[in-house]
């Protein structure tokens, strides 16, 4: 349900209309709307979080080598991603880089995530809004339409009509919703071989990790993988099947979370043959990660450089709870290759929170900053998505064609994933090709297609991995000193998008740790331009397809786009029942002293 | 009640759970627990008295880094005085764990985590003079020893062989008298 309040402007009829927090997502997330229910769109979108962390306060003056450790705790459900990029991070500062087969293993370890996580997601939690029971509720026209549409891939799937699909979603009795629980089980049992816990890892460490990397441990990984290979050869054709009749049936809906393609993605799995972890060659060994970095801007790849993105990062405020750093300490002037670090860069940032009252009207209303790319070409400070991981992830590795491994590879245009044959199914090759849109549905198609890519790279590094073995070359963790004095930068992909973490150490000790998951790039408010963050640009101007009117509305076109970016603001998750004027701008920081008025 | 744990073991959760539902149903007894309000018997053990890797140190025989399938005690583990029963539970599944997989405990279970156990990598303060205590002379005889014993429990018996006579004392009657 949602918050209402009517104000009459003019002549239009615009209502205010607010979920806060949104529910089936990680975390603490409020979106605040004005919809214009004549013209059936929506005129405005204010995201705000309420919750405040603070590791990059309180990670200042510990050992470096526990940041790892302590900051896999940001996150209850891809802690592990946090884990692995301050690892590299680490990594860069120490001048060390792990054994091969210890990066395999991360990479074994971070495949299984990418599979368990996406599913859990997609199918318990996306299709929720997608399933026959909220279209019925939203859209009974819909509903009718799916039940004579036939589904195309019929024969790969099992289910004839697209509504028969639909009742397969049903949440705690559909048969797919059911699947994906068991399918999420048992690849995060693939996750605890390689990394011992999931979701705080216990065997990784800067320098590689504990795992005892025997034959028995390839083969049990091996052994689930090709049990899940089934199920991931059903949804692929099965989620092109929904969305696709989404696209048919309500024309128009290409426009639902549309916003113009600015795409980051910082790269996955390192290739151990090419990364030596130094800064110098970062361009280099970000190029070999069998998921390609790289910033999409209108659809065109400006870079794949880890340096140039790097050193475009810019944390910017206007609408965010803190105090500026302008005339605080400047860490880094310059990377190691002589290019100038901004004071707005991560290495260079304090965080200094000052909790106030939400006001949404012109003032501060989130606790997320303003994360942009500054666009050299442009002078644009970039409001770059990560479209929900997979969509960028996806389209910055096809683009730069240069994955090519026995089971993935870019082409330039598209990503050709080959699985073996398995169980049931037969051998199979699934393209996804760069997509008209960056909006909701293709956000959320992209994320299956990447489950299959996940599956089949983990293939190829158990083949790695084992012949790693099978050579006698077990070792899996280099030693190192700390430094007194160093600085680092890790990149990766956590499940939803691109994920950095910026280290400096001084006297052995953090001087500053600053990680960028993906949803303060998702989700930021305005920044001091004046520029909207992703999920207000996707919400605002568009479209409502809902049938119900004013008075039943669920908002569940804004739902599904908020959705598909697959946000995470740990933590808290509950539902919130309101009704009538709620809008009053009570408060909103929970803490802090202000925040309980 | 608590159920410590960061995150908590998920298994120690749902059974600590479905204790008192029953128990609030009225069809069970009272859960059992320590002076901490922890389930006695998911945290009356240390991770130590649950870990395959605890033969390693009573042997005195320790991993210097993360490369050994040894005892971590060197390394950072904090297991012999953490509670917890992930050793022996494992992750999930039985799949999965700390020490017992090559992960040093450090603590996650145990009041005032994380501050008080780090740096999670080096030695616990606690553990040198333990250490030292089992490494000389008493860890490495008792290895000694084993190693001896090991070898020979690992020959084949002298009365099995290729050779054509048999030794194995065959003899289907009774022979009060025989050698």
């Amino acid at each position: 349900m949602a918050t209402r309040e009517q104000i009459e402007t003019e002549k239009r009829n615009i209502v205010d209309m607010s979920w806060d927090p949104v529910t089936r997502i990680v975390g603490n997330l409020g979106i605040y709307t004005k919809i214009d229910f004549d013209n059936r769109e929506v005129i405005e979108c204010k995201s705000t979080s309420s919750i405040f962390r603070g590791y990059s306060v309180f990670m200042k003056g510990k050992d470096p080598r526990d940041a790892g450790f302590i900051t896999s705790r940001i996150c209850g459900i891809c802690g592990d991603n946090h884990t692995t990029c301050s690892n590299y991070a680490q990594q860069m500062a120490y001048g060390v880089s792990p054994p091969h087969l210890g990066e395999w293993i991360v990479n074994l370890g971070e495949a299984a995530e990418y599979m368990f996580d996406h599913t859990i997601f997609q199918d318990n939690l996306v299709f929720v809004d997608f399933c026959e029971q909220m279209v019925r509720e939203t859209n009974p026209g819909l509903l009718e339409r799916a039940e004579h549409a036939e589904a195309p891939n019929a024969d790969k799937h099992g289910y004839r009509t697209i509504a028969d699909i639909m009742r397969a979603f049903n949440p705690f009795e559909g048969e797919i919703y059911k699947e994906a629980l068991h399918f999420s089980r048992v690849t995060r049992e693939m996750f605890c071989l390689m990394e011992g816990r999931h979701v705080h890892p216990s065997t990784l460490y800067p320098g590689g990790v504990g795992t005892v990397p025997t034959p028995q441990l390839f083969t049990d990984y091996l052994v689930r993988l090709m049990r899940c290979l089934d199920f991931v050869k059903r949804s692929v054709p099965m989620n092109d099947d929904v969305f696709n009749f989404f696209y048919d049936a309500l024309s128009g809906y290409h426009e639902v979370g549309l916003r113009r393609t600015l795409l980051g993605c910082w790269g996955a799995f390192q290739d151990p043959t090419v990364v030596d972890y130094r800064y110098e060659n970062m361009a280099e060994w970000g190029r070999a990660m069998f998921v390609t970095p790289g910033i999409i801007v209108d659809g065109e790849l400006v870079t794949t450089s880890l340096v140039d993105i790097n050193v475009g990062l810019r944390i910017l405020l206007g609408s965010s709870y803190y105090e500026d750093w302008t005339n605080e300490e400047r860490f880094v002037d310059r990377d190691p290759l002589g290019n100038e670090i901004d004071q707005r860069h991560p290495w260079n940032q304090t965080t200094i929170p000052r909790p106030q009252r939400r006001d949404l009207e012109g003032g501060n209303y989130s606790w997320v900053m303003s994360p942009r790319w500054y666009d050299r070409r442009t002078g644009d400070h970039l409001a770059l998505d990560t479209g929900g991981g997979p969509l960028a992830r996806l389209w910055a590795t096809a683009l730069a064609g240069l994955v090519d491994t026995p089971y993935v590879k870019a082409t330039g245009s598209s990503v050709q994933m080959n699985l073996p044959r398995s169980a049931q199914l037969p051998e199979m090759t699934f393209e996804w090709n760069v997509p008209q849109w960056s909006n909701t549905i293709e956000r959320d198609r992209a994320r299956v297609y990447f489950i299959a890519y996940a599956a089949g790279m983990a293939l190829h590094f158990v083949e790695k991995a084992l012949a790693e073995v099978r050579r006698g070359q077990t070792k899996v963790f280099e030693n190192f000193d700390v430094p007194d004095e160093a600085i680092g930068c890790g990149f990766h992909e956590a499940v939803r998008g691109v994920l950095s973490h910026h280290l400096v150490i001084r006297d052995g000790k953090i001087a500053n740790y600053h990680p960028y998951p993906p949803t303060p790039w998702n989700a930021s408010p305005r920044d001091h331009f004046g520029t909207p963050g992703p999920y207000e640009d996707a919400v605002q101007g568009q479209k409502i397809f809902e049938e119900n009117g004013q008075e039943n509305f669920r908002g569940i076109d804004i739902m599904r786009t908020v959705r598909s970016f697959d946000p995470c603001l740990p933590c808290g998750v509950h539902m919130y029942l309101g009704k009538g004027k709620t809008l009053q701008r009570v408060h909103s920081p929970m803490f802090g002293p202000n925040g309980s008025t | 009640m608590n159920v410590p744990g960061c995150p908590v073991q998920p298994d120690n959760f749902m059974e600590t759970l479905l204790w008192l539902l029953y128990q609030a149903a009225g069809l069970a007894p009272v859960i059992p627990l320590d002076e901490k309000l922890r389930p006695q018997w998911l945290f009356g053990k240390t991770v130590h008295e649950g870990c395959d890797r605890a033969g390693y140190y009573e042997q005195g025989d320790f991993a210097h880094d993360y490369n050994s399938p040894k005892c971590l005690v060197k390394v950072g583990c904090w297991g012999p005085v953490v509670n917890c029963n992930v050793t022996k539970r494992g992750w999930m599944d039985g799949i999965g764990g700390c020490p017992n997989v090559g992960g040093i405990c450090i603590a996650c279970t145990m009041p005032g985590f994380p501050d008080k156990f780090m740096p999670f990598m080096d030695e616990p303060p606690g553990a040198s003079l333990s250490g030292a205590l089992i490494k000389s002379p008493y860890g490495p005889f008792i290895r000694l020893m084993r190693s001896h014993t090991n070898k020979t429990a690992n020959k084949e018996p002298k009365w099995r062989h290729n050779r054509a006579e048999l030794t194995t004392g065959y003899d289907p009657r009774w022979s009060s008298g025989g050698d």
